[in-house]
């Protein structure tokens, strides 16, 4: 008896998680991390950002990606996004002044950055070319 | 179809482990179990040829890997002879106070495994819908195995140019990716997150028939899919570490034969995968030889379940110092941090509460309290230990709170599935293995029944 209330309740739980971490409960997600929070991680546009510049970048070219309102400490796993998603790509850590990547994939906002161009907008942020 | 690809790689598994088939005591078991225990041991076997490829300098290509795991799979189906049933795995349908009894109480049974499929159709949804996505998976072991693949292997030069990849973590995980990216050829994300509900179903289907108890497998599945919602471990390494512990922990707990081959293998098994798959498998290793040490007391049982694994281990220690790539273990030499407990426990507990008021805790903890608590020692005591584990690792960090935070809800699955595995064994319906188990009493040679009981499990004597 224990064990059947205990797994309705579980069951009622998990349910309930679901429906907290929202909709939509019946279409398959474009990323596997689209409903992990209830709003929108970054690091979820920072794959289909990674996606939609690629094409763009040369093969074995430096890039990182980053949210430019994070400056100057970085949430590291956004260009770990990019180790994932661009393969064929040589991707850094955020350090742009120091490692000097050939391209920065920015996340959202704007990349005010003397040393770089924008080159490509994207619903979910920008690409940057150093000059 | 990458994904399709990507998914195909981790069927497979279970046809390369089929080798372990040939094993009279595993052949007997009932289908659920043999395919269960081939997932593991097939996991294994792949990252140990993956490995063994690299150190040879055996570059990983489709058609090396094609070939050489059809060839261990064909063994599997290779002149395997069949055996009378009954003589390690006597193993009936159901529990034997229930044959007989009104068609309702046969239905509860139905009903419960009716119950525990529904539970994994709901993980099933959750991974599909993204619920369930480990970040990690993301930002390291997907990274890595990418990597590795583009490497053609095990490559430390992968490691030395991204320090940031958790460099010295057991590769198992990352070796089984990679093998769903040699399958696919593109790395196929949602058939990495879509293995956790596989190694789930693995293990609550050999669980099942180990335990012969469907409430307690239908407990198990529930706890485990709510814990998972808040874990997040699809695509981690947790789902495949946490089916070699059921196999590690299930073995000592129920299977029983005169020989204690079976026990010893299989427990074998699990405790090299575990060592193979995560950090966190070397402390449950210790876990699993103190409980044979100290409950069991079966010395020569406990250094030969832990052997496998601690070769694994060395082998891999050496290849992380010949790299100079340690890391995470290095953790060891640092300082403990003795004043950080209050703070180590109180998070703990936090998190372990699960936003539900600790229930997936309380739950096993009652209903073993309240069943027979010495035939559930060999999974309370793993429980402890791994928890003490838990903490101690902690300790070993000056602000440890975020650490916690952010990697404890998929540690301590541990000691839970040790105690959900020991509501099965409290509970009257399990069999439950005879060493170490030992009735208030009744001791005697041949493992703590009373002479002229019933062999095959403790039924009727709770």
């Amino acid at each position: 008896m224990i064990i059947c209330a205990a797994a309705v309740i579980f069951a009622a739980a998990t349910v309930q998680r679901f429906r907290w971490l929202g909709g939509p409960y019946f279409t398959f997600p474009d990323t596997i991390q689209d409903h992990v929070w209830p709003s929108r991680f970054p690091s979820a546009d920072a794959i289909v950002l990674s996606r939609r510049a690629e094409p763009l970048l040369p093969r074995g070219a430096k890039v990182t990606i980053l949210k430019p309102s994070e400056a100057p400490n970085y949430d590291q796993t956004h260009w770990l996004t990019g180790l994932g998603m661009l393969p064929r790509q040589h991707p850094v850590p955020q350090k742009v002044d120091e490692l000097r990547p050939d391209y920065v994939i920015a996340i959202h906002e704007e990349f005010a950055h003397a040393g770089y161009e924008k080159v490509a907008t994207f619903p979910e942020g920008f690409l940057y070319k150093r000059k | 179809m990458t994904d399709v690809l990507g998914l195909l790689a981790y069927l497979v598994l279970p046809l390369v482990g089929m080798v372990v088939w040939r094993l009279d005591f595993i052949r007997e078991m009932p289908l659920g179990a043999r395919l269960g225990v081939a997932m593991a041991a097939g996991s294994l076997i792949v990252a140990l040829l993956m490995s063994s490829l690299s150190v040879i300098g055996i570059e990983w290509s489709r058609t090396v890997l094609f070939a050489l795991l059809a060839m261990i799979g064909f063994l599997g189906f290779l002149g395997v002879p069949r055996v009378p049933r009954g003589r390690y795995f006597e193993q009936p349908e159901e529990p034997e106070e229930l044959r007989g009894t009104p068609r309702n109480r046969r239905g509860w049974w139905r009903t419960a495994d009716a119950g525990t499929a529904f539970c994994w159709l709901l993980t099933l949804y959750g991974t599909l819908t993204a619920r369930h996505s480990c970040g990690d998976l993301q930002f390291t072991w997907g990274p890595k195995a990418i990597r590795w693949f583009r490497a053609g292997g095990l490559d430390p030069d992968v490691l030395h140019t991204w320090p940031q990849l958790t460099v010295d973590y057991p590769p198992l995980q990352t070796l089984l990716l990679a093998l769903s990216n040699t399958f696919a050829r593109q790395f196929p994300w949602w058939a990495a997150v879509l293995a956790s509900p596989l190694f789930l179903l693995a293990l609550l289907a050999v669980l099942r028939v180990w335990s012969r108890d469907a409430l307690g497998t239908l407990l198990a599945a529930a706890a485990l899919t709510y814990t998972y919602t808040l874990a997040y471990p699809a695509g981690c390494a947790e789902p495949p570490l946490l089916l070699f512990e059921a196999i590690a922990i299930g073995a000592l707990t129920f299977l029983d034969e005169d020989d204690g081959r079976a026990q010893t293998f299989l427990a074998a098994l699990g405790v090299a995968g575990a060592v193979f798959t995560k950090l966190e498998g070397a402390t449950f290793a210790v876990a699993v030889f103190l409980t044979i040490l100290l409950v069991q007391r079966k010395p020569k049982r406990a250094f030969l379940v832990i052997a496998p694994g601690a070769l694994l281990f060395a082998a891999w220690m050496t290849f992380v110092f010949r790299n100079d790539l340690l890391y995470m273990y290095g953790g060891a030499k640092m300082p403990i941090y003795w004043s950080t407990i209050p703070v180590v426990l109180k998070t703990l507990a936090k998190v372990a509460k699960f936003n539900l008021w600790w229930l997936p805790y309380l739950v096993p903890i009652v209903l073993i309290a309240i069943g027979n608590v010495r035939r559930a020692l060999v999974p309370v005591a793993i429980a402890l230990l791994t928890t003490g584990a838990t903490v101690y690792f902690y300790v070993h960090y000056p602000d440890p709170v975020w650490w916690i935070e952010s990697s404890s809800p998929r540690v301590i699955l541990t000691p839970l599935l040790a105690l959900l595995i020991g509501v099965m064994a409290a509970r009257p319906y399990a069999r439950v293995a005879r060493h170490g188990v030992v009735p208030e009493g009744k001791e005697t040679e041949g493992g703590g029944r009373p002479p002229g009981g019933d062999p095959r499990g403790a039924l009727g004597q709770v």
